[in-house]
């Protein structure tokens, strides 16, 4: 581990730069210096022994050489000497670069990563530490070297800490500080300490290292905030939903492929459903048990054998206390690592189920009673039929023979005679008339609205116009708002316009000046139409009795009539949704008015 | 006024005999059929049971027909005449008491010619039987015979 070198300093370094600039220069010289140094020597000497031998210093020569000599050889020697010191130098300044190189390259590394890297000595000094820690922990780096590593701690940590950091050291392999454990709630989290005190949680994983006799320590620091949030937000939504099933009204369980006699899992809700003491009580009971009747029991293991989603079907279950209900049971085979397993859910519907039977009850006696109205309804239908047909006949019989009598032995009678007679035919034609007049009213009740758009005034002047026909010797001033439009049943519209005409009509029978005005007038979001008549009127005493059936306000030898026809008309206006009331006053004339249901096409 | 007979089913003996008076204080001298029920209404239509020989070329110019009958009742009557191909075109009046919807409904799916109310009132039903007299013994032109 070259870069642990203790010249790598960050203190050391500018120092060493200098040196290093010094001993290039040195080796350039050096380089130049050791050839040329020999080439020196060589040319001295051949020097020397061309120019200096022919002089021949006889009693010196042997002097001479030997100088000559001692001097190359000293030269040579120094440059060899020189030379292979600038060679060593060069091989260590080699080294040098390498090993700047290599620490820039540590440095890099050690600066990119995405984790914080703190070196410490075996003391706990930090003797390095990364870009990454700086950013984390706020302090710069010369902050931190020198410093005890527990500074990044806080301080109720510190104890724990140490410890830890002391254990890392005798191991060999990483070791790593402050991840969870398997068990939810104990708190093995490891928090960091920022400069300005604030704190985040960290996972710190220690290498022990050996660096000659000193034993270094790499710690490995990972801000694990995000990691925890998204633990914290996995655990709170398992918690929800954990929550959710135990909170459950309905009963939720589990069931193994292996054992599927036996409930595996339950919530609250089944323990209260089996009326069980605990889980426990409930799970360690076998299914079988808790059918109440076989043939649900061989349904259950039906389904389940066949690994069919079983659909939600009603079955009798038995509670550990022995009394019986129905449960709505829904199970889904799902196939997972551990094998097949069945989840399901069930719920006591012996209430539901119960209420449902009451309601079918109900319904069943609904229906019976709807029959009996039917039954009813025909037997009416054909009563009404028979009334029609065979209550009239016998009338006609009368009508027809006093007229025959009459006409063929009226000479024979004297006037009383003839009187009676003719009060026998009157008497059936009123008869008839009060026949029809209940057949109408029946009728009205009986049938069905069949809605359209209808003209009230057009209908009213064609009813005028036949009133005037059958009576021409009446003056009636009818007068008739145009374009009264209703949505409403044409046939019983009709016959309730002609009920109120006939009536307007024949209560003004005693005025010279008779009129009739059929109208429309808003009030507030109502449409309110009008019959007027200037007739006869009636006192508002009795205005109580103006729409019950054959009540009459008046002798029917001044206005004959069979008190049927108002109570037709209130309920053709009661059957289209409306009201209808009367403004009279007697002898100035009497208004009826009606309101019906609009918007209303069915 | 041709000489047809004139075919009334009536169960009602006076509404028989009101309508036999009404029908000759209207002159209307033509022969009277009574048939009580469907069944002899039928059986005089196509010569059958009470009426079997019956020259069926003498067909009556209108069939009066009362719809509440015991036995048949008026409408499987109307229905039966219709029915057939020998009698599909004979001129058929209800003349009954029911005002009912259904039955004038009925009466008229059916095919019936006409479709008369018997009034109570023995002035009125004197005018009705004149003018059905008038009207389908002189004014109505019959189908004619094969």
């Amino acid at each position: 581990m070259l870069f642990l070198s203790s010249k790598i300093c960050a203190s050391g370094r500018t120092i060493k730069m200098t040196n290093t600039i010094k001993m290039q220069k040195f080796l350039h010289f050096s380089w130049i210096f050791f050839p040329s140094s020999i080439v020196l020597a060589v040319l001295l000497w051949l020097a020397f022994v061309t120019l200096v031998e022919p002089y021949k210093f006889a009693q010196h020569e042997q002097i001479g050489y030997s100088f000559v000599l001692a001097g190359a050889i000293s030269i040579s020697v120094l440059a060899f000497a020189s030379w292979s010191y600038a060679r060593k130098e060069m091989e260590r300044l080699q080294q040098e670069k390498m090993i700047r190189l290599s620490e820039a390259r540590f440095r890099i590394l050690l600066d990119t990563a995405p984790d914080a890297v703190v070196i410490t000595d075996k003391d706990g000094v930090v003797r390095m530490a990364s870009a990454q820690s700086e950013n984390w922990f706020g302090y710069t780096r010369e902050e931190l070297i020198g410093r005890p590593m527990e500074i990044l701690i806080p301080e109720r940590m510190h104890q724990e800490f140490f410890a830890h950091r002391q254990q890392s050291q005798t191991q060999t392999n990483p070791r790593t500080f402050g991840t969870h454990t398997d068990h939810i709630g104990t708190n093995a989290d490891l928090i960091g300490r920022r400069r300005d005190g604030s704190e985040f949680p960290v996972e710190i994983s220690f290498s022990p290292a050996s660096f000659g006799e000193e034993r270094w320590v790499t710690a490995i620091i990972r801000d694990i905030s995000t990691r925890k949030e998204t633990e914290a937000a996995r655990l709170a939504a398992q918690t929800r939903l954990s929550d959710l099933v135990t909170n459950l009204p309905v009963g939720v369980f589990r069931i193994l492929g292996k054992d599927i006699t036996h409930f595996r899992e339950v919530n609250p809700a089944m323990v209260d459903i089996f009326a069980a003491a605990s889980a426990e009580e409930l799970m360690s009971r076998t299914l079988q048990s808790l059918f109440y009747e076989a043939k649900d029991w061989m349904i259950y293991q039906e389904h389940v054998k066949g690994n069919f989603r079983m659909h939600t079907m009603d079955l009798h279950f038995r509670k550990l206390d022995g009394s019986d209900f129905f449960g709505s049971l829904t199970i889904a085979a799902k196939r997972s690592g551990d094998g097949l397993m069945f989840d399901g859910i069930l719920e006591n519907v012996t209430e539901r189920k119960r209420q449902n039977e009451h309601i079918q009850t109900l319904n069943q006696h609904l229906a019976n009673r709807t029959a009996e109205l039917e039954i009813i309804n025909r037997e009416l239908e054909s009563f009404s039929y028979s009334v029609s047909h065979d209550l009239r006949a016998p009338l006609r019989a009368m009508d027809g023979f006093s007229s025959t009598l009459l006409k063929d032995y009226g000479d024979i009678l004297d006037e009383r005679g003839r009187d009676r007679l003719q009060r026998v035919r009157s008497a059936a034609q009123r008869m008839a008339n009060l026949i029809d007049d209940l057949l109408n009213l029946s009728r009205v009740s009986r049938t069905g609205l069949d809605w359209e758009d209808i003209d009230l005034s057009l209908l009213a002047r064609e009813i005028c116009a036949e009133l005037e026909q059958a009576n021409p010797q009446r003056k009636v001033t009818c007068h008739i708002q145009p374009d009264l439009h209703t949505s409403g049943d044409r046939r019983l519209l009709g016959i309730a316009l002609t009920n109120l005409l006939n009536n307007a009509w024949k209560f003004t029978g005693q005025k010279d000046f008779a009129f009739i005005e059929i109208g429309c007038q808003e009030q507030g979001e109502e449409r309110v139409f009008f019959v007027r008549d200037n007739g006869a009127g009636f006192d508002m005493a009795f205005a109580k009795k103006l729409f019950g059936a054959f009540q009459r306000l008046h002798d029917v030898s001044e206005f004959p009539g069979t008190g049927i026809g108002l109570a037709t008309v209130q309920r053709i206006v009661h059957k289209h949704g409306g009201r209808i009331w009367a403004e009279s006053q007697v002898g100035t004339g009497t208004t009826f008015y009606f309101t019906l249901k609009t918007g209303v096409q069915a | 006024m041709n000489n047809k007979a004139i075919l009334l089913v009536e169960d009602n003996p006076d509404d028989e005999l009101l309508t036999l008076d009404a029908l000759s204080a209207n002159r209307i001298g033509n022969e009277v059929v009574v048939a009580r029920n469907g069944v002899e209404a039928l059986d005089y239509m196509f010569g059958t049971g009470k009426f079997a020989g019956r020259d069926l070329e003498d067909m009556p110019a209108v069939v009066l027909l009362d719809l509440k009958l015991p036995k048949i009742d008026g409408l499987e009557v109307l229905r039966r005449i219709r029915a057939d191909e020998r009698t599909q075109f004979q001129p058929v009046v209800i003349l009954t008491s029911s005002n009912e919807d259904e039955d004038r409904l009925k009466g008229y799916t059916l095919h019936a010619n006409s479709y008369v109310r018997k009034p109570v009132d023995f002035d009125e039903f004197l005018r009705a039987a004149g003018q059905l007299g008038l009207y389908w013994l002189l004014l109505n032109q019959p189908p004619p015979t094969k």
